[in-house]
């Protein structure tokens, strides 16, 4: 029997490319091949639309759009890259369901309809959670960027080249914290906000840059237009 | 090149406007002075890299940003807490090393200065400080010089009534670094500001020349001034 612990900084690991070839587009993968270029991408709110919460247990489906996006994505900028969801899922730290079933929605609704993801790393911890055993202050939930880290260990990711996509501020200060460069916020048809007046975790900059895009295609227009 | 357009300025001098929109979201005519500015350094550096850095009320600017072609719309850098300038400056320069145009967000100018101001950049090696005439009881950043070579940058903040009707030559709020002149410079400490911190240290080491602005402009710092910009914006439209 697993503890509850061992899902500290989970790693569901659903699928893993042969790669065929080594291609170089640009400046934006580093001439190593060891160390590889990667989308991290949030899942509510890009993946599929946000309605409040607990999305995942409901059962969602992944847009066109988004397929669209990763595979495009994917195809510009060489298969050697990587694609990675990083997401806080809550639903078991407010008891509506147990990480088992968190973790088996999640991959069943990422890894079958995504071919191109290569892992999900999600924090299902909450510092007020009904759920004593994933009631912690820790260092995965975004805006903490604790999940970066352990993906870039895992997958000998190459950080600055990176790219993080997400639809809120706290999404950004966790790549930023990581030390992603090329960060961009969708803002579609509803108005993200900055929480100004909380306090930001310590390992945040003081300073964000990102880039706001309506739609996720503008993502890999904009990078093209970056490395132009 | 990189340009980096100073938005997160509180705007005081133009408050109750200033209390729920940021200064440079002001509207003259059709269009924002920040959309105005945007739009007119993407036609006249369209190779360049835009930034717009924003605190005060920074959720706006975000917001507002969306409605600019994706190409054409610049990054945002969101200071999770004010930073003072001179900092902004230099952190951008050191994350993205190229030559650097700084301006003002509240900064209303035509399109034809502009276009002078990118060809006399072209021809110098110097950093590049712009600058125009102002009575000296309204002048609130005087820019000491010998010849061309700026000396010194002094802010005052309080008029002085005493030499009314003299003219001095001040600060446009338009500056351009050259790459080397940056990366060489002392970095500045949080709260200081571009002027007189950064560009006293540009000029001490002699890589500061001005250029003089004959060009309409407009800076947005009072009710009046809000109106000229407003008819600089209507007539060069």
């Amino acid at each position: 029997m697993k503890s509850i612990l061992d899902y500290y900084l989970f790693v569901v690991t659903v699928y893993r490319r042969k790669t065929t070839g080594f291609q170089i587009i640009g400046n934006l993968l580093p001439n190593k091949r060891r160390f590889r270029t990667c989308l991290f991408l949030d899942a509510d709110g890009v993946l599929w639309p946000e309605n409040g919460t607990g999305e995942v247990l409901r059962g969602v489906s992944i847009t066109q759009d988004a397929r669209n996006f990763v595979s495009k994505f994917i195809n510009t900028f060489g298969r050697q890259s990587r694609v990675i969801v990083i997401t806080n899922q809550t639903s078991a730290a407010r008891n509506e369901a147990t990480v088992e079933q968190l973790v088996s929605k999640l991959r069943w609704s990422i890894v079958t309809r995504l071919k191109e993801v290569t892992a999900i790393y999600s924090c299902f911890h909450h510092p007020h959670a009904n759920n004593p055993q994933l009631r912690m202050d820790c260092s995965c939930r975004k805006p903490h960027s604790g999940l970066f880290f352990d993906a870039q260990h895992d997958y000998k990711l190459h950080i600055p080249s990176s790219v993080m996509v997400g639809d809120r501020i706290t999404d950004m200060q966790a790549a930023a914290g990581a030390g992603v460069k090329h960060l961009f916020i969708i803002a579609n048809d509803k108005m993200f906000t900055l929480n100004e007046t909380s306090t930001t975790p310590n390992e945040t900059p003081s300073s964000i840059s990102f880039f706001v895009v309506n739609v996720l295609d503008e993502v890999v227009t904009k990078m093209q237009d970056v490395l132009n | 090149m990189n340009i980096l357009i100073l938005a997160a300025g509180l705007g005081t001098r133009l408050r109750p406007l200033t209390e729920t929109t940021p200064k440079p979201l002001l509207r003259i005519g059709d269009e924002s002075i920040l959309h105005r500015l945007i739009r007119q350094c993407g036609s006249v550096f369209p190779d360049s890299t835009m930034f717009v850095n924003g605190s005060y009320l920074a959720t706006q600017i975000v917001n507002s940003l969306v409605s600019i072609p994706v190409l054409q719309r610049p990054y945002f850098i969101w200071e999770t807490r004010p930073l003072g300038t001179a900092i902004t400056t230099v952190r951008l320069f050191d994350a993205e090393p190229a030559d650097l145009l700084v301006l003002h967000g509240d900064l209303v100018v035509t399109a034809e200065g502009l276009e002078v101001f990118k060809n006399h950049l072209l021809s110098t090696n110097s950093s590049v400080l712009a600058t125009h005439q102002r009575q000296s009881s309204f002048a609130r950043s005087v820019v000491s010089h010998e010849g061309n070579q700026v000396v010194s940058i002094i802010e005052n903040t309080a008029r002085d009534n005493s030499a009314d009707g003299e003219t001095v030559r001040v600060n446009s709020g338009i500056y351009y670094f050259k790459s080397p002149h940056l990366s060489t410079t002392e970095r500045p400490l949080p709260d200081e500001n571009i002027s007189p911190r950064l560009l006293n240290a540009v000029a001490a080491a002699g890589n500061l020349e001005i250029w003089d602005w004959v060009y309409q402009r407009v800076s947005v710092d009072s009710f009046e001034s809000l109106e000229s910009a407003t008819l600089l914006a209507e007539s060069s439209s």
